[in-house]
């Protein structure tokens, strides 16, 4: 699928509509849409506090002081942009299976979530893992930079997760929201250390598990020869009818596996097929799982 | 299997190479069936599964792979070029009926003949062939004679070698088994004789067919060899003395032979046979022969003998107890000679380029006149003219068209059609020669010194009587009953010395040539003569019987004198009396087992292969076929098992 192809415009109206939900306060740098722990004169009022000298004339509550005869400022809780760090898995296994659209469908999701970021005030940086960290992206009209960035990328990369993990975080000041887009079909014990250098960082993290329908179920024929897309490693095996049975099983044991450290560490979780469209993952999963409002 | 792989022939078997290729095929299809090779995302939760197998077990070709397999086979056999040949099974028997075949021999209880063995050892071989054998059954003397149809059955095979009759001549038996092995039309050749084979390498030939069933690639002799060693004493030579030419003293000369290993006491008896039938006497003789010795006796003719009467020698074993033991053979004790006045009036006509080339030579030949004429002078003559004469000889020159009668050629010209000539020899030594022929009788010939010598390619209906190393320097042979024969060396020297050799060279030649009868008085049994055409010729054979000569259409009168005895040609106005005898020195030996060469295998590289059913065009179109099946099949999409 063309990068443009579902980037209707159309559809991205319905994306400025969207927002990315935080759970809690998370500093940023700029004024934005996201509500700060810290005080300032953003937009929303706060609470109120004596008047000290250099504040400024137009924050005193008049109203206050015909009350009380004393002089009182109105304190606003600072809004700020919201740090959004997109993650990207490039890896060789996204590009499989062949033609179901696994990689394309991370991509989509990243591109979208980048949008909904920037046309919201917010910042967003995309780690593309096993290739870049872009620069941090600000503004909607930083979109077409963005659509640059993923226009050419292809699933060929082969990396250290952890070692990408510490890359992609190293450069991020501040905390905040984290999208971390893959297959997850990692070894459990790496994407768990991986996850935990991300929550080192504080951010707060929403792992997007995306799954082909060849691997949600089995499609594989007997007496074959597999091959890691990854490592290269080969596998002969030889499957019947309860393969398929004893395949489901270890699949979901995997992800329960994911979505259970998830859930010890209050990441979010949401499992994916590349067999649903962009818009209704963006439009519909999205905000019933909680991640865009 | 084996039957139909015999007849299978490749013409370009280096083709078969490229099935070599199978294991590309085979590297190929494991390469390919990797589209079961397949890459996923990840092993992380295949490598739990618990099922596995090795490849080589799941190694398990499917038909496609067969059907490729077969479809480069089938073009590996087809580029071969393959050719069926028609499956034959000919045999062509040649049955030795030479007259030493009537030898008799004891075997068991009865007194046999070995013709008779042989005919049942024939009979016998022919039953344990396979049933769809087919036999072609030939006679060997006095020359190569095909009896009954080609290609007949067990039963037709069997009843024509019963029927067969013994002749008294002698064979031509490796003449015989070479020409019917070279052609190529049999599959194997069975040889039924007294004589032992001896087989040589296998050669090759250039066959060609006759028929248009299909070619042979290998022919192959085999004998069936009968009859024991018999004692046998022979009168082997007849004629008169030089002093029976002069008017007074004549004499009657006989050579007498003992094939045996022990000596003998013979008794040779002397007649004269008056044409009234009245048969005279004229002296028995005891002579003492050592083992393997042929000695002469004569008499004396009495002055008053019928100058018309001709002459009968008889030989038998003075011990009367061993006459049968102790001489197999009854055909050859008894010899005839003809009038003295026999060889008169015959000419020989000499062409030679050179004028006087007649010397002497043929001078001593008695009653024997010589006419001299030159090439030119011979192209003018008809051939009545030349039927004239007993024999032509030609001088370092050669005919243009066959002669009506026996010819020698003396020195010919290369490119004469009848003895081509092969090449020059300088200084040539004698390297062998045919013993038994009677043109080297009496001949001393490792005397003969060939010098400068012609050497001839031998045709096939002629023998090499005498070979130099490069080849045959003189060779003879009978054609349309007409004998032949040329030499390579020179026979009329006018300018060096003339050796006794020479001469009796020329003289067994002429000798031979006329079937002795012109110069002797007497021919050989299974010789022919040509009689004058335009007259009715009756014939009275030996054993009484009369009948009248037919000549073939188009072909002059002649008749063959099959056996030995006393002949009287008759037509109106004049007569003959042929004396005919079996002068066949190595017929008579029966002590001595003759042996005849001929290679064990003749093969035939290049034959025309009429009626050969050519292989590669059904191998191609299966090939095809094979591979659009398994196009077909690839199409086919794969069920999932899983």
């Amino acid at each position: 699928m063309n990068l443009d192809e579902p980037f209707t415009p159309s559809f991205f109206r319905r994306l400025q509509q969207l927002k990315i939900r935080t759970r809690r306060s998370l500093l940023g740098s700029r004024q934005g849409s996201h509500l700060s722990q810290r005080r300032g004169q953003g937009l929303e009022f706060s609470d109120y506090r004596p008047y000290t000298a250099g504040d400024d004339y137009r924050h005193i509550d008049w109203g206050v002081y015909g009350r009380t005869d004393r002089i009182y400022v109105r304190e606003f809780r600072a809004e700020q942009d919201l740090n959004v760090l997109v993650l990207l898995d490039t890896s060789r296994s996204m590009a499989f299976p062949e033609g179901q659209g696994k990689f394309e469908l991370a991509r989509n999701l990243a591109v979208a979530l980048g949008y909904v970021a920037l046309s919201d005030g917010d910042t967003v940086t995309f780690g593309l893992l096993g290739k870049k960290i872009t620069p941090r992206f600000a503004g909607h009209k930083a979109l077409s930079r963005v659509l640059n960035e993923f226009r050419e990328l292809e699933p060929d990369a082969s990396f250290d997760l952890v070692r990408e993990m510490r890359a992609a975080v190293a450069l991020q000041r501040l905390p905040g929201k984290c999208f971390f887009i893959s297959d997850f079909l990692f070894d459990t014990d790496l994407q768990a250390e991986a996850l935990a250098i991300l929550r080192s960082r504080n951010f707060e993290i929403t792992v997007v598990q995306v799954l082909a329908p060849g691997e949600l179920s089995l499609e594989i024929g007997a007496a074959q020869t597999l091959v890691d897309a990854e490592t290269g490693e080969l596998l002969e095996v030889s499957l019947d009818k309860g393969s398929q049975k004893e395949y489901a099983l270890a699949l979901g044991k995997h992800v329960e596996a994911l979505e259970g450290y998830c859930r010890r560490a209050g990441i979010a979780h949401i499992l994916v097929s590349s067999a649903e469209s962009l818009s209704d993952v963006v439009l519909t999963r999205f905000p019933q799982a909680g991640v865009l409002k | 299997m084996l039957s139909l792989l015999s007849t299978l022939q490749l013409s370009a078997p280096w083709f078969l190479a490229f099935g070599l290729l199978t294991p590309l095929l085979i590297y190929a299809f494991l390469k390919r069936s990797d589209v079961r090779k397949r890459t996923v995302s990840s092993l992380v939760v295949l490598r739990t599964l618990t099922k596995r197998e090795t490849v080589r077990q799941r190694f398990k070709p499917p038909l496609r792979f067969f059907l490729e397999l077969l479809a480069l086979l089938a073009v590996c056999l087809a580029g071969a070029l393959p050719t069926l040949l028609d499956e034959r099974n000919t045999v062509a028997i040649v049955f030795d009926n030479s007259l030493s075949m009537r030898a008799l021999q004891v075997n068991g209880t009865k007194l046999e003949s070995r013709f008779e063995e042989a005919q049942a050892a024939a009979k016998k071989w022919i039953d344990e062939q396979r049933s769809d054998a087919s036999f072609t059954v030939f006679a060997s003397a006095p020359k190569l004679i095909r009896l009954g149809e080609e290609g007949v059955g067990k039963s037709d095979a069997r009843r024509m070698i019963g029927e067969m009759k013994a002749s008294w001549t002698s064979d031509t038996l490796d003449s015989s088994v070479e020409e019917l092995s070279a052609n190529g039309s049999y599959d194997r050749v069975l040889v039924v004789t007294d004589k032992t084979f001896e087989a040589s390498e296998a050669k090759a030939s250039e066959g060609l067919f006759r028929d248009d069933r299909g070619g042979m690639k290998t022919t192959r002799i085999s004998a069936l060899s009968v009859g024991k060693p018999k004692p046998n004493v022979a009168v082997s030579r007849l004629s008169f003395s030089a002093s029976s030419l002069a008017d007074s003293g004549p004499r009657l000369r006989a050579a007498i032979s003992l094939s045996s290993a022990t000596g003998e006491e013979v008794v040779v008896s002397f007649s004269a046979v008056s044409p009234d039938g009245g048969d005279r006497s004229l002296g028995h003789q005891t002579l003492r022969l050592n083992p393997e010795q042929t000695r002469e006796t004569e008499v004396e003719l009495p002055a008053d003998v019928d100058p018309a009467a001709v002459f009968r020698v008889s030989v038998s074993l003075a011990d009367e107890q061993r006459r049968v033991d102790g001489n197999a053979l009854l055909e050859d004790d008894t010899a005839w000679l003809g009038p003295r006045a026999a060889g008169s009036g015959k000419q020989l006509l000499l062409v030679s380029p050179r004028a006087g080339s007649a010397g002497s030579v043929f001078g001593s030949a008695p009653s024997l006149g010589v006419v001299e004429i030159t090439p030119e002078q011979y192209a003018a003559m008809g051939e009545r003219e030349l039927s004239g004469y007993s024999t032509i000889v030609f001088h370092r020159s050669a005919p243009s068209r066959v002669p009506p009668v026996p010819t020698l050629l003396v020195l010919p010209p290369e490119g004469n059609p009848f003895f081509p000539v092969r090449s020059e020899a300088s200084a040539s030594r004698v390297t062998s020669w045919s013993p038994e022929h009677p043109i080297t009788s009496y001949l001393k010939v490792p005397l003969l010194d060939p010098g400068n010598a012609e050497v001839f390619d031998v045709p096939l209906w002629a023998q090499s009587i005498i070979r130099v190393d490069s080849g045959a320097v003189v060779v003879a042979g009978e054609s349309h009953g007409i004998r032949f024969a040329a030499v390579g060396i020179e026979l009329l020297p006018f300018e060096g010395t003339k050796t006794p050799v020479l001469s009796v060279l020329t003289l067994n030649l002429l000798s031979w040539l006329s079937g002795g009868s012109e110069l002797t008085g007497s021919t050989l049994a299974g010789s022919a003569l040509k009689l004058e055409e335009g007259k009715r010729w009756t014939v009275r054979t030996p054993q009484g019987t009369k009948s009248e000569i037919r000549a073939e259409q188009g072909a002059p009168p002649s008749y063959v004198f099959a056996s030995p005895g006393l002949y009287r040609l008759e037509t109106t106005g004049d007569h003959k009396e042929i004396a005919v005898n079996s002068f066949f020195p190595e017929e008579s030996a029966t002590f001595v087992q003759g042996v005849f060469h001929s290679p064990a295998e003749v093969e035939h590289h290049h034959v025309r292969l009429e009626g050969a059913r050519p292989l590669w065009p059904p191998l191609l179109f299966l090939a095809l076929a094979l591979l659009a099946l398994e196009l077909i099949l690839a199409a086919i999409p794969r069920r999932r098992t899983a």
